[in-house]
């Protein structure tokens, strides 16, 4: 008490000389005191509610529908027959909405094991300076994917819930800079039904992503996740880390992502649980992600 | 930040005391503007701007928080904060300038003065000399002045890109409205 005391009377009289100088004309610093202090959020940690085929922190604010295309062609070292992966396509369309400013939800179809996929995600806590300082943004998705394929064995005892992945990951992520933002992305992945009993059918996973502005409207983006799974020669499939790498270009309500990334798979229960590219064998897939944004409430 | 809010109310006391009368003010002004263009109009509104007034020396300096103006798409919103004005390197604009026939104005008569007003306005970390025209309203409660003027973006280093170039007009409306009280 007798510091905030002391601290008080010296500032008083600072500023009673400060005021004795000022020549009673300092109407500029008069309002800089009389603006009340405010919680600044964080804007555009990202430029879209993916960083390349994972989650970011971004979410629709309350209103806002945003329609999405992913396509992934085939891999770069498939040869001049098919023509470096051009004649193949896999693709992903979806539509996310948010309901309030801090819940988004989405549907969304994939040429991935004809997949039908939602998701839903809840901003828990948002980067912010002033009145209230919070050093990160915290979210959180919950996705269910339902694979569409026929049984691949119809005299089996097949049942529904066996066609069902499920996947929760934590958001984390600091913008840095205006040019600098940085995620990490705890992940989990249940398959209820997998090709072997070698499989696991649940996989973590840590995911780290970026992003690198070059200029106002575009950025270098990478994302990699760690995958804590069995090795390689025990499972009946090769999988791999996924790793992504791309350019974000925005321009008005649309974001174009360019991405070069060993996973085929667009969504969380592919890129987690069926990366069988290798960056070093060139099993790698050009691919975009288109994302057009429409204020549906205003 | 109790400690800031104290030290906050201590430069407002301070303030009030030393500069003494003759000075109004508000922290709840309006700045919108607005920009049409045959595709698309686009208007923003601030209504947390602070304001003061000197009716003995006829200065004037008003601050502006960028992240202030609300949008009614939240997408341009963030556009605008991020790529146009770049709130986060230049958070605050400024004009501070005088009334240049505040002689002429009664402050203790109820009614409307036609004023003219020039001086300094930063926007985007550049600052040009602009003059417009308003009026101050003397009332019960305080002076109420109100201005419109145009802008041009691009006069305070704002590009606007090709492909929106057709959205954004050259130049904006700015319409203010700042109700001061007295301190």
């Amino acid at each position: 008490m007798l510091k905030l005391n002391r601290y008080h009377i010296v500032l008083s009289m600072l500023l009673f000389a400060c005021n004795m100088l000022m020549s009673g004309q300092d109407l500029d610093s008069l309002l800089q005191g009389y603006m009340e202090e405010k919680t600044e959020y964080t804007l555009a940690t990202f430029k879209a509610t993916r960083i390349l085929n994972g989650h970011s922190i971004e979410r629709m604010t309350e209103g806002q529908m945003d329609f999405r295309i992913s396509h992934r062609f085939g891999r770069i070292n498939s040869g001049a027959y098919e023509f470096f992966g051009l004649d193949q396509a896999h693709i992903h369309i979806s539509l996310e909405y948010g309901i309030t400013d801090w819940l988004m939800v989405g549907v969304g179809r994939g040429t991935f094991e004809k997949t039908i996929d939602g998701f839903t995600k809840l901003s828990l806590l948002r980067q912010s300076t002033g009145a209230k300082e919070m050093p990160v943004s915290l979210s959180y998705m919950a996705g269910i994917y339902m694979n569409g394929l026929k049984w691949s064995d119809p005299e089996r005892d097949n049942h529904f819930y066996q066609r069902l992945s499920f996947a929760h990951q934590i958001l984390i992520a600091r913008k840095f800079s205006p040019a600098f933002s940085l995620q990490i992305t705890p992940s989990y992945l249940h398959q209820n039904l997998v090709e072997t009993a070698a499989e696991p059918n649940d996989i973590f996973g840590l995911g780290v992503g970026g992003r690198l502005k070059l200029s106002k409207r575009i950025s270098f983006n990478a994302e990699y996740y760690y995958l804590f799974k069995p090795d390689n020669e025990t499972l009946s499939t090769d999988i791999y880390n996924p790793l992504s790498l791309g350019i974000d270009i925005e321009t008005g309500g649309h974001v174009f992502q360019v991405i070069l990334t060993n996973s085929v798979g667009m969504r969380e229960n592919a890129f987690l649980g069926h990366t069988t590219g290798k960056w070093l064998n060139g099993d790698i897939h050009l691919g975009f992600n288109v994302s057009r944004v429409f204020q549906l409430k205003k | 930040m109790r400690l800031r809010a104290l030290t906050g109310m201590m430069i407002l006391a301070l303030a009030g005391s030393a500069l003494g009368q003759g000075k109004y003010l508000t922290n709840e002004g309006t700045i919108v503007f607005y920009s049409h263009t045959a595709i698309e109009d686009i208007t923003a509104e601030n209504s947390e701007v602070a304001s003061v007034i000197d009716t003995e020396s006829g200065e004037v300096a008003v601050i502006v928080k960028m992240t202030d103006f609300q949008f009614e798409k939240k997408l341009m919103q963030e556009h605008f904060n991020e790529n146009y004005v770049e709130s986060e390197k230049y958070p605050k604009s400024t004009f501070s300038g005088l009334i240049l026939n505040n002689q002429d104005v009664d402050y203790t008569m109820h009614g409307v003065h036609s004023v003219q007003v020039e001086g300094a306005l930063t926007i985007h970390g550049v600052t040009n000399k602009v003059s417009a025209k308003g009026s101050v309203e003397i009332t019960t409660e305080g002076i109420v002045a109100k201005t419109k003027f145009m802008l041009n973006p691009e006069d305070y280093g704002i590009k606007i890109p090709k492909v929106v170039r057709k959205n954004i007009a050259d130049n904006m409306e700015i319409r203010i409205n700042l109700k001061h009280n007295p301190i």
